[in-house]
């Protein structure tokens, strides 16, 4: 029963913001004052997936840059750099978003790009961090035992080091996709859309419906996806180490 | 003993070398015209321009013929000095060679990025003691210090954007830093007794957890903006909250929202902090006849401190990235000067927001970096807390 | 310092822990509590200290009951040393050992050369160790600690609970020895609990064996080696006349009282004795192996001295394993 409760809150209220005769009159029950409700300029569901797109992008760059990077900081020729990367990185997790994106719009003008820069450089350290942490924390005995029956240093990183480390940096790259999709709602300052542009006209316009709708929509989307990955990280999970 | 061959100060070097042959600064006439992209070797002119690249080569082949890893490290800070005055010396340059306009100025370009980040990364490779890095840092400063002080800066375009509003930028810097500062504070002063009670208690546990949590997962912008209502239908109901300054747009739910923000990191690592004292420490705490009140302050809270401070690092710098958001609702901070130039789509104006908003970002993460070095027992693990 | 269990019995959700325990352990003896897992062997030392209470029964403390202590009170004059150590990471070794002299307030000036020492007497030199922190050392420097710790206020009553199950074998032999050789000087009242037999057989002056939860055995080390009980026979196991032939010395088996020495610890048969004898101060079980190895069937037994005193015989050896001869 209790396994139910979330899925089905889910649903029910993916139902109310998705389907646009159940959410008019909630709306209209909620915010007598408004006005205006359901946003006008284009349909919840249209953002949602817009705003899934960027984030997912996002997320999927940010691993990849952020696997690269762990792999390639933690071989023999490239540990000089490994002190250097963590700086980095966690020199951009310090840059707050908002800054990147204001930063980034004059070089690469309003849309997609700049909030594509933005999420990526916030997002890539928990993806870097966790992958760091996977190949770093590795058993040495594990690693001794399949260089001595022979393994190449390729064979070594495909076969053993990645496998056992998969479940962590699986956790990173769900963190960096939660943070996006709570971030991307600035992506409607550089006039990206996504489901930040409810809430940004509703914040210029002090229309608080058309800020319920955002957040609550945008809010639903990382539980979702949250819920929905760490299950997939479950799946990535060797038998024999789950519920560590 | 031969050294390992030094692959990053030897990239640095290179990327210095490649941001003065890249755009270094536009000059403009005016804020808004795109202007004319020069780099450094043109920005310097022929003469000065030679001298600069055959340094970078001298400075490259020591490098390859020095044995001496402290003479070479030495070398190191050297060349990062010299790419610093540099990029103050190219700034000025430009400046002399604007030719007029309404309000002419000098915008960085990609150029000038690279060659201060070269610069951070030769010296920091070439650091050793500490009182070496202050005397680095001095000289490194002092020539750019003095440039700007003699009038020399004025042209730069961020410059020209602050002595045009000094008064509102220092207003609104003083407004960003009471702001996420009282957040933060309130979120400590409430995070920690409940990430205390909630490691104590399940029944209050799991709650709070589950709304920390969800807190997080709702967009900051979102937050901002779901407060107003509330907190305006409040200031409407009770004339005492009015008065009290606390309204639907402003200060209050920014406050309200930033604290909401910050619980997360500190509740969490709180949690996480008692929840690392291994059950040994407390077994043999308790069996040494200490109390619970002398367990918790001797042995639980000392051993989950690094926990908790990260926790409040993570928050701090964070709200400080979240307080320029604030702006949208009324709440002012550098963030207004950000979405001015967003609207003005004048970059100048938006990088006098964003360079003090980094700024302030990185003291406050710096500063808890020194914090937690001093307050936690060097005893203790830090691995994988010092992110 | 005398200690008593009376008829104390504690169960847990559903299974009995400790069975209607009752034991008492004199003054300056050192009783180890040994059996399989889950015997109850912890439950029953964590009640002295009032970590565990019983459900029905009693502990005394020197003829009082321990319930009607304050908790803290009583354990900080019950020096306690468990198998996974707990020192505190983010308090120096010389802070760990100070820990109780703290809680009783003691003066800065005593707590300093207390813990000077007992450093020392632990065998870790204070000028060396007393500024480390506990992520620094082994695990036999990390127990010596411990040991010190328990000891710091200098409590009558020590509990130990597996203190060396932690350790490689040839660290916890030093250990062992090193913890008889302190008791000696100080003869503390002891429980010591430990699943490992020949660790008991060696440390204690009497072994109580439990199973479930219930008191199967307790006895002199010589003497439960010649307990017919068949669960004492089958945990003591197959080699166990071996194990009495090891607490017995040469010197005791012709008669003459000989303390075993360092030497039938390591089991170093390089006693200096010439060929074809044995010191006394060796063991049976050494001896035994010396006729076996040169196919006698009797050998000359020498003072350490080099002094021949007698002749030690294989029937002196059966003897001594059938227990007529106590130990």
């Amino acid at each position: 029963m209790k396994r139910l409760i979330g899925p089905v809150l889910g649903l029910a209220s993916m139902a109310v913001l998705f389907i646009p005769g159940i959410l008019d009159p909630v709306l209209r029950f909620l915010f007598p004052g408004a006005g205006e409700w359901v946003f006008p300029r284009a349909s919840l569901l249209s953002l949602a997936a817009m705003h899934l797109l960027i984030s997912l992008t996002a997320g999927a760059t940010a691993a990849v840059i952020g696997i690269t990077l762990g792999i390639a900081a933690t071989r023999p020729a490239g540990r000089a750099f490994l002190p250097l990367i963590r700086d980095a990185s966690s020199l951009a997790q310090t840059l707050p978003p908002a800054a990147v994106l204001a930063l980034a719009i004059p070089f690469l003008g309003f849309g997609f790009e700049p909030v594509l820069l933005a999420l990526v450089l916030y997002s890539v350290l928990p993806v870097l961090n966790n992958t760091l942490t996977g190949l770093e924390t590795l058993p040495e005995p594990v690693l001794e035992a399949a260089r001595g029956m022979g393994m190449s240093r390729l064979q070594v990183l495909m076969r053993v080091e990645l496998p056992l480390a998969l479940p962590v940096i699986g956790t990173g790259i769900r963190t960096s996709v939660v943070i996006n999709v709570g971030t991307a709602t600035i992506g409607a300052l550089a006039g990206a859309g996504g489901l930040g542009s409810p809430i940004v006209a509703g914040l210029i316009r002090d229309n608080p419906a058309w800020v319920f709708q955002g957040a609550m929509a945008s809010a639903l989307l990382a539980l979702m996806l949250n819920a929905l990955l760490k299950a997939a990280e479950k799946r990535l999970q060797p038998a024999n180490m789950r519920e560590v | 003993m031969r050294e390992r061959f030094d692959v990053v100060p030897l990239a640095a070097l290179f990327l210095g070398a490649a941001s003065f042959l890249m755009p270094f600064a536009a000059l403009k006439e005016n804020r808004v015209v795109d202007g004319l992209l020069l780099n450094g070797f043109q920005l310097a002119g022929p003469l000065y321009g030679t001298v600069a690249v055959l340094t970078a080569f001298g400075v490259l082949t020591g490098v390859f013929l020095m044995k001496n890893g402290s003479r070479r490290r030495l070398l190191y800070a050297a060349a990062g000095v010299v790419c610093f005055w540099l990029t103050a010396a190219l700034l000025v340059r430009a400046g002399m060679m604007l030719t007029g306009g309404a309000a002419p100025r000098v915008s960085p370009a990609i150029g000038f990025w690279g060659l201060p980040a070269a610069s951070y990364v030769l010296i920091d490779h070439s650091k050793k003691g500490r009182w070496r890095m202050w005397i680095l840092l001095v000289v490194m400063l002092l020539p750019a210090a003095l440039l700007l002080a003699g009038g020399r800066g004025e042209a730069i375009s961020v410059f020209r954007e602050w002595s045009a509003r000094k008064g509102r930028f220092f207003d609104e810097l003083i407004v960003h830093i009471r702001l996420f500062g009282m957040a933060v504070i309130s979120a400590a002063v409430l995070g920690i007794p409940l990430g205390i009670l909630a490691s104590r208690d399940k029944r209050i546990g799991e709650p709070v957890t589950a709304f920390v949590d969800a807190v997080q997962t709702i967009p900051s912008m979102a937050l901002f903006g779901l407060l107003m209502a509330p907190l305006a239908a409040l200031s409407r109901t009770f004339p005492l909250l009015r008065a009290m300054g606390i309204r639907g747009i402003g200060a209050a739910p920014a406050l309200i929202a930033l604290t909401l923000y910050a619980l997360l990191p500190i509740v969490r690592n709180t949690v996480a902090g008692l929840a690392s004292v291994p059950l040994s420490a407390i077994d043999a705490g308790l069996g040494l006849g200490m109390s619970q009140r002398q367990l918790f302050y001797r042995v639980e809270w000392p051993m989950a401190l690094p926990h908790v401070l990260t926790g409040l690092r993570t928050a701090s710098v964070q709200a400080v990235g979240n307080t320029a958001v604030a702006a949208l609702i009324g709440a002012g901070g550098l963030g207004i000067m950000i979405f001015q130039g967003l609207g003005q789509a004048a970059p100048d104006l938006i990088l006098l927001g964003v360079i003090p908003l980094i700024l302030i970002a990185v003291a406050v993460d710096r500063s808890w970096g020194f914090m937690i070095r001093r307050w936690v027992s060097p005893g203790l693990d830090m691995k994988g807390l010092s992110a | 310092m005398t200690l008593e269990w009376q008829n104390a019995c504690k169960t847990f959700t559903d299974k009995k822990a400790v069975d209607n325990l009752s034991l008492e352990v004199s003054e300056g003896e050192l009783l180890v509590l040994i059996g399989p897992s889950g015997c109850g062997k912890t439950t029953s030392l964590k009640m002295i200290n009032r970590l565990v209470q019983p459900d029905s029964g009693a502990v005394f403390v020197n003829g009082r009951d321990v319930s009607e202590v304050p908790a803290t009170e009583l354990r900080r004059h019950i020096g306690y040393v468990i198998q996974q150590v707990g020192l505190f990471p983010h308090m120096s070794v010389a802070d760990n050992v100070a820990a109780v002299p703290r809680l009783l307030k003691w003066e800065k000036d005593r707590i300093d050369d207390r813990v000077k020492e007992l450093l020392n007497l632990v065998g870790l030199p204070a000028d060396e160790f007393a500024d480390a922190w506990p992520s620094r050392l082994s695990g036999g420097e990390a127990q010596r600690v411990g040991v010190a710790r328990a000891l710091a206020a200098d409590p009558p009553i020590l509990l130990m609970d597996e203190p060396f199950g932690a350790v490689d074998p040839l660290t916890r032999e030093v250990l062992q020895r090193e913890f008889l050789r302190i008791q000696s000087t100080l003869g503390k009242t002891v429980v010591f609990v430990t699943h490992d037999l020949d660790e008991a057989i060696r440390l204690g002056d009497r072994i109580a064996v439990m199973n479930e939860g219930r008191l199967a055995a307790v006895a002199a080390p010589g003497e439960l080696l010649l307990n017919a009980d068949p669960f004492i026979r089958d945990f003591t196991g197959e080699d166990r006349a071996l194990r009495r032939l090891a607490r017995l010395s040469v010197g005791a088996a012709i008669g003459e009282a000989t303390p075993i020495t360092a030497a039938g610890f390591s089991g170093g048969g390089e006693s200096g004795a010439p060929a074809g004898s044995v010191r006394t101060d060796a063991t049976l079980k050494e001896a035994l192996s010396m006729m076996l190895e040169a196919g006698e069937t009797s050998l000359e037994a020498v003072s350490p001295a080099g002094r021949r005193i007698g002749k030690l015989t294989m029937e002196d050896l059966l003897e001594s394993a059938a227990g007529t001869e106590a130990s």
